[in-house]
């Protein structure tokens, strides 16, 4: 906490504060706006959006993010459509602009931004900004691809694109965009969602400024700014300085079979902190890329998990962090790559930060966890409705132990925020679909003196003919441990035919007949410490419960287990 | 004779009771300390007061925490959990999201049953509720001999589709009854019939976790009435915000969860009644809470699943949102700005004016050290405040921000103010509505201390303080009726519905609810149903609950079904879909039972002007200290009119009234706050 006195501050804390909380709860009203005028449930339900609120200077004043990566990555599109289109006083009254492009905006095509300058007595005051998830936006197959090799076979990729003008619809412009999609009328939809809540947002701050005139609103700004700078300052410089490394793969990219590289070198030099991509795997054939805009973002993130969690990020965040990525990196793609499924290579670069700085972030770090992706997709065409049916699961798993506590078992994976899986019984009332089994993965943890979480085991039966897609990652760099601990397991899904049985963790569009099983047994999280030090009751308990067998015990914890006496002693 | 009606709500700190004399048509109000190790002494000793003959009370309802308490502190049922083999870990594994998206040490709630207390058995129905695999007697057996081993209080049992097919359900407990008798073994179909294993599962444990703990503490305090002269059936607040006798309580501990705050809710239904108000945001704070719930079109705003301590509930409750402020809110510096809350000072210590060893600053010190509340006054002068602990607190603040004392106390308070208000907005903003169409109702102790600053933030002109703001909850508690709620899974698209299926799944729960309504003493006559369905486009996951205006789903009546649908999730959701097909997902029926509620006293003699003010003092409004008039609410009557800045106080809260605001006092004594347009 900081000891500083109030005259490096411009205005009285008291309407800053008020200012700073009105600000985060005008975010969250936007937030809520969207998903409540949304049509797709994938911005309504699974929070696949997010909303901030900016100066005129795309500085952040206010977010509310469903997802973790899509922290700060909207101030970038304002600072493009604002180059775009020439400068700040371009804009009029009741603009409204679109894009997507993956380079530009970081993520993959179906993230669509949408922006719109707030004015206040003819004065260029701020922005506010949506991205949601449109679940079709041209793609070679509906949905999105699992197989692109170039970004046109993603969508129709939008530069920064005005759709309102001054107020009035372009209306040619808007068909063209939504006619590319398979749901067009969704489409229209959820862009008309979007554009209600960056109303919510603009008028929220015009209320913001009038109560507490503009003056004064841009000087508590400036302090909060301050405030969070303040805050960096003093979270980093608590970090010893030193040079931080640390590398891992994703098991390919799902064309060619090749390890895609992920190397991260930080470094802490007083209070800034630089983090270098230096080394990075080339930008791929397959769709594990992106634009910087949501490297960027995923680094920020990354701070965020291992420094202030519960602290709103605000403009003055992140000034003392340089980010250096070379071109046409997986983190820095450029024409023509596919950018899909650009969240994996995230996920594991957030997953190699938290590691690289976990010696010297000791209580703050967490071994890792199952990975990101995981998904498992069944598509096909549903006799008994006689329609065309998509189901798509991000399956969970183990996440890594940490100093305090083990990991959590079955938990979904970081790039998914608040995801909830689809109970058994509804999802056997949708979809063609029966599950067998939705068990904790027994030994899947990774051992420690805190153990990993454990993964799952879910069985699929198809009820019909039906295709299968699938991600799963991180089989050659399972959920590692920290300080001593151990990896967890990595995943293992078993396609049952009945011409026998096979191990596949990636696959596109794969043809599978009605009583065919799909086994998905997904990876557990890292261990934490030295597992000969786990508590011999820790141990005990978690044979009692079933977590680890008495092998497990035995040759991961060195630990005897009696079951005559239900008694452990160490070997 | 019988003459009284009484009314209990036990809170954290201070236990409530409220008496209706019939005689006198007069209300009194005791707030007691409540008494933990032993709830009912409290309850006993505050009745008490007010009551000599316990002959004479003709209707007894009770709020208690008893259930929730034992959920909250890990101290329920050693219980054992069966389901369908393959799948021991749905309650483990829940639903598997991450709701703290920045935390990578984030741990769910441990489970309220250990895995190894989780068995399988072998059996299998499908979604239409066919069998797909027969009950397997001899893995059944199984599990029945090691639970037979272990000391379990009770068993719950939740397979697959048993909300559509309960055959398995029903035959394992045939099975363990003819082996364990004494074992209480709970059926998850039973405790609620709709689909959602994790959710039915964790609704049904809960449930069996809370139920001996409220069965002894009713069973308990029932022989204590009763050896007072009670003979009356006592009746229990239920969280769908109707009563039930105590009887059916001990079956369905679950629908006391919320037993307490729902009272108030149901007081503000009837307040907004006496004052033709039906959109009604009604805000209870109290020392280290902040609970808000609407009335919208004159019905209290019912969810039909409610999440407690990240826990899912498929039961009927009033919405109660509550929110990270209160009177306990801590202030502190982050970054060189100032902060307050979301971290409470809680019960213990509490606020450094308590004097219980407290020494941050909190919202109550501000407010002490603003004259707004007072070190002798503070709850009718039952508590004195340490005026000199709460000046320290504030000044170690102060002196961080280069603020005077009194500035930064009323900073506190205005920061306090305008985050409840963002709180509140937020919430309306999900709900769709418009908080400028809204009265507020504050309650609780400190309710009415800030609900005109917290109006003022959210544009709401019109502010109702009730004449018993302090002990609101209980009162509430004895204006409302019998309820009654359950629920049919029933799958399938609207138009093309089995209606004479649904007709009888709906025949099915009325019988079912009468028989349940009349072991409560209500006839025939006095019953009402209300039959609601559950709708949804197709496609959608989330449903919507629609009454059947036509009471039933037959072909004529489909349009105006879909209809009333469609523009209730325009009215949520913002847009509708008119050419969507629409899936039916649940049918439900709520069952109310009238009970008499008296008349409320109106006094017909409207006296003008104002009353005389007990003292004035020295309050700071806007950073200036202002000798303002203090009155107490004994003096005011029907008519008087009070304009702010001033402090009206009484025995259980007090009402802090700034400038632009006028105060007039009703018929029935509540107080009806108005802004006044000079602002």
């Amino acid at each position: 906490m900081s000891e500083t006195k109030t005259p490096i501050f411009l205005e009285n804390p008291v309407t800053t504060e008020i200012i700073r909380n009105a600000l985060i709860s005008a975010a969250e009203e936007m937030n809520e706006s969207l998903a409540r005028s949304s049509f797709s449930p994938i911005i309504y339900e699974m929070k696949d959006c997010s909303v901030g609120i900016y100066n005129e200077n795309a500085e952040l004043l206010g977010q509310s993010s469903g997802l973790p990566m899509f922290l700060g990555n909207l101030d970038v599109c304002i600072r493009e459509t604002t180059n775009f289109i020439g400068g700040n006083d371009n804009y009029k009254p009741g603009d409204i602009y679109i894009m997507n492009d993956s380079y530009l905006a970081g993520s993959h095509l179906n993230d669509i931004t949408i922006i719109s300058p707030i004015f206040y007595d003819d004065y260029l005051v701020g922005f506010s900004a949506t991205r949601a998830h449109w679940l079709d936006i041209g793609a070679k197959d509906p949905g999105y691809p699992m197989d692109a090799i170039e970004i046109y076979q993603e969508g129709v990729r939008i530069p920064p694109t005005k759709i309102y003008d001054a107020g009035e619809p372009r209306k040619d412009i808007i068909q063209l965009i939504t006619i590319n999609s398979r749901l067009s009328n969704d489409a229209l939809g959820d862009m008309n969602a979007q554009i209600a809540a960056c109303r919510t947002g603009e008028k929220r701050v015009y209320d913001i400024i009038r109560k507490h005139s503009l003056d004064t609103f841009r000087r508590s700004i400036k302090d909060i700014f301050k405030q969070s700078e303040i805050m960096d300052k003093e979270q980093i410089s608590s970090i010893p300085d030193g040079v931080y490394e640390e590398e891992g793969y994703l098991d390919n990219d799902g064309v060619t079979d090749d390890p895609v590289l992920v190397k991260v070198k930080v470094t802490i030099a007083g209070d800034r902190l630089t983090i270098d991509l230096t080394g990075s795997s080339e930008q791929r054939q397959g769709m594990t890329n992106c634009g910087l805009a949501q490297t960027v973002s995923a680094c920020r993130v990354a701070f965020k998990h291992l420094i202030g969690p519960d602290s709103p990020v605000t403009g003055g965040n992140f000034k003392t962090m340089d980010i250096i990525v070379p071109k046409r990196t997986i983190f820095s793609a450029e024409e023509p790559a596919a950018c899909g499924w650009y969240f994996t290579s995230l996920g594991l670069l957030i997953d190699l930060i938290v590691k690289a700085l976990s010696p010297v972030l000791k209580e703050q770090s967490a071994a890792a966890h199952y990975g990101d992706s995981m998904v498992i997709t069944v598509a096909g065409h549903d006799k008994k409705s006689n329609s065309t049916f998509l189901y798509v699961e991000p399956t969970a798993g183990g996440w890594g132990a940490f100093s305090a506590n083990d990991g959590q078992s079955g938990l979904i994976n970081n790039s998914n925020g608040d995801f909830k899986n689809l109970p058994v019984e509804v999802l056997e009332g949708k979809y063609p679909l029966k599950i067998n089994s939705y068990l904790l993965r027994e030994n899947s943890g990774g051992a420690g003196k805190t153990r990993g979480g454990l993964g799952v085991t879910r069985e699929y039966e198809l009820r019909t003919n039906a295709n299968l897609s699938m991600w799963f990652e991180r089989s050659k760099t399972p959920g590692w441990g920290l300080f001593g601990g151990q990896s967890g397991k990595p995943p293992i899904v078993t396609v049952k035919t009945s011409n026998g049985e096979e191990d596949i963790l990636k696959v596109n569009a794969k043809p599978l007949s009605k009583g065919d099983c799909v086994i998905v047994k997904t990876g557990g999280g890292g261990g934490f410490g030295n597992p000969l030090e786990r508590p011999l009751e820790n141990v005990l308990e978690d044979i009692i419960d079933g977590y680890i067998d008495a092998d497990t015990a035995s040759k991961e914890y060195g630990v005897t287990y009696d079951s005559s006496t239900v008694q452990v002693h160490r070997n | 004779m019988t003459r009284y009606r009484l009314a209990a709500d036990i809170g954290g700190t201070f236990t409530d009771v409220v008496l209706f004399d019939k005689q006198t048509g007069q209300y009194n109000a005791e707030k007691v300390p409540t008494t933990v190790k032993n709830l009912s002494d409290g309850v006993l000793s505050g009745i008490n007061r007010m009551v000599q003959d316990f002959n004479e009370v003709d209707f007894f309802v009770h709020g208690t925490t008893v259930g929730l308490n034992a959920f909250l502190e890990r101290k329920g049922a050693n219980m054992a959990l069966i389901v369908t083999s393959g799948f021991r870990d749905l309650y483990e594994i829940g639903r598997a999201n991450r709701s703290e998206i920045y935390n990578i040490q984030y741990r769910q709630p441990d489970p309220l049953i250990k895995r190894r207390h989780v068995y399988e058995v072998e059996e299998r129905i499908l979604v239409d509720g066919k069998i797909d695999m027969p009950l397997n007697y001899e893995s059944l057996q199984n599990v029945i001999n090691e639970i037979a081993e272990k000391d379990y209080d009770s068993v719950s049992v939740c397979l697959l589709h048993s909300y559509k097919n309960p055959e398995h359900e029903r035959l394992i407990k045939q099975k363990i009854k003819e082996q364990l008798p004494e074992m209480s073994v709970s059926l998850s179909h039973e405790v609620v019939r709709e689909w959602r294993e994790y959710e039915r599962t964790s609704t049904t444990v809960i449930n069996a976790y809370i139920a001996p703990i409220v069965e002894n503490y009713l069973s308990k305090f029932e022989s204590e009435i009763d050896n007072r002269g009670l003979d009356r059936d006592l009746y229990i607040m239920q969280s769908n915000g109707g009563v039930m006798t105590s009887e059916i309580a001990k079956n369905k501990p679950i629908q006391t969860l919320l037993s307490g705050p729902v009272g108030g809710t149901m007081g503000s239904l009837t307040l907004g009644q006496q004052t033709a108000n039906e959109n009604l945001i009604c805000v209870d704070m109290g020392g280290t809470s902040f609970d808000v719930s609407m009335v919208i079109n004159g019905d209290p705003d019912v969810t039909s699943e409610a999440n407690i301590e990240k826990f899912p509930i498929l039961s009927p409750m009033v919405n109660m949102h509550t929110i990270g402020a209160g009177g306990g809110s801590i202030a502190w510096i982050e970054g060189g700005g100032l902060r307050v809350g979301p971290h409470s000072a809680g019960a213990t210590p509490g606020p450094a004016c308590y004097g219980n060893g407290g020494t941050e600053a909190t919202v109550t010190d501000a407010n002490l050290i603003l004259g707004r509340i007072d070190a002798d006054g503070f709850l009718g002068g039952k508590m004195k405040l340490d005026w000199n602990a709460a000046y320290e607190a504030i000044e170690k603040i102060a002196i961080k921000l280069d603020l005077s004392v009194v500035e930064t106390a009323e900073g506190i308070c205005d920061i306090a103010n305008a985050k409840m208000a963002d709180a509140i907005r937020t919430l309306t903003v999900t709900k769709g509505i418009d908080p400028r169409d809204f009265s507020l109702v504050a309650f609780g102790r400190a309710g009415p201390m800030h609900s005109m600053l917290i109006a003022d933030h959210l544009d709401i002109n019109r502010i109702l303080i009730p004449t018993v703001a302090g002990t609101f909850s209980a009162w509430g508690m004895l204006q409302t009726d019998i309820r009654h709620d359950d629920v049919r899974n029933y799958v399938s698209f609207l138009e093309n519905s089995d209606f004479s299926k649904i007709e009888d799944l709906y025949n099915d729960m009325e019988r079912e609810a009468e028989i349940v309504l009349n072991q409560q003493n209500i006839g025939k006559e006095d019953i009402q149903f209300t039959r609601l369905v559950d709708l949804r486009y197709v496609g959608q996951e989330y449903t919507v609950t629609v009454p059947l205006v036509d009471g039933k789903i037959e072909s004529n009546s489909i349009n105006r079904l879909t209809e009333l649908f469609n523009n209730t999730h325009q009215n949520i959701y913002g847009h509708s879909n008119p050419e969507g097909a629409v899936e039916v997902v649940n049918l439900r029926i709520v069952g109310l039972g009238k009970l008499e509620n008296e008349e409320n006293i109106q006094s017909s003699d409207k006296v003008l002007g104002s009353p005389e003010p007990i003292r004035r003092k020295a309050v700071v409004w806007n950073n200036k200290e202002i000798e303002t008039p203090v009155y107490s609410t004994n003096d005011l009557a029907f008519g008087h009119i009070v304009s702010g800045p001033t402090i009206i106080e009484s025995s259980t809260s007090t009402i802090v009234v700034p400038e632009y605001y006028t105060v007039n006092v009703d018929r029935f004594g509540n107080l009806e706050v108005i802004r006044r347009n000079e602002k």
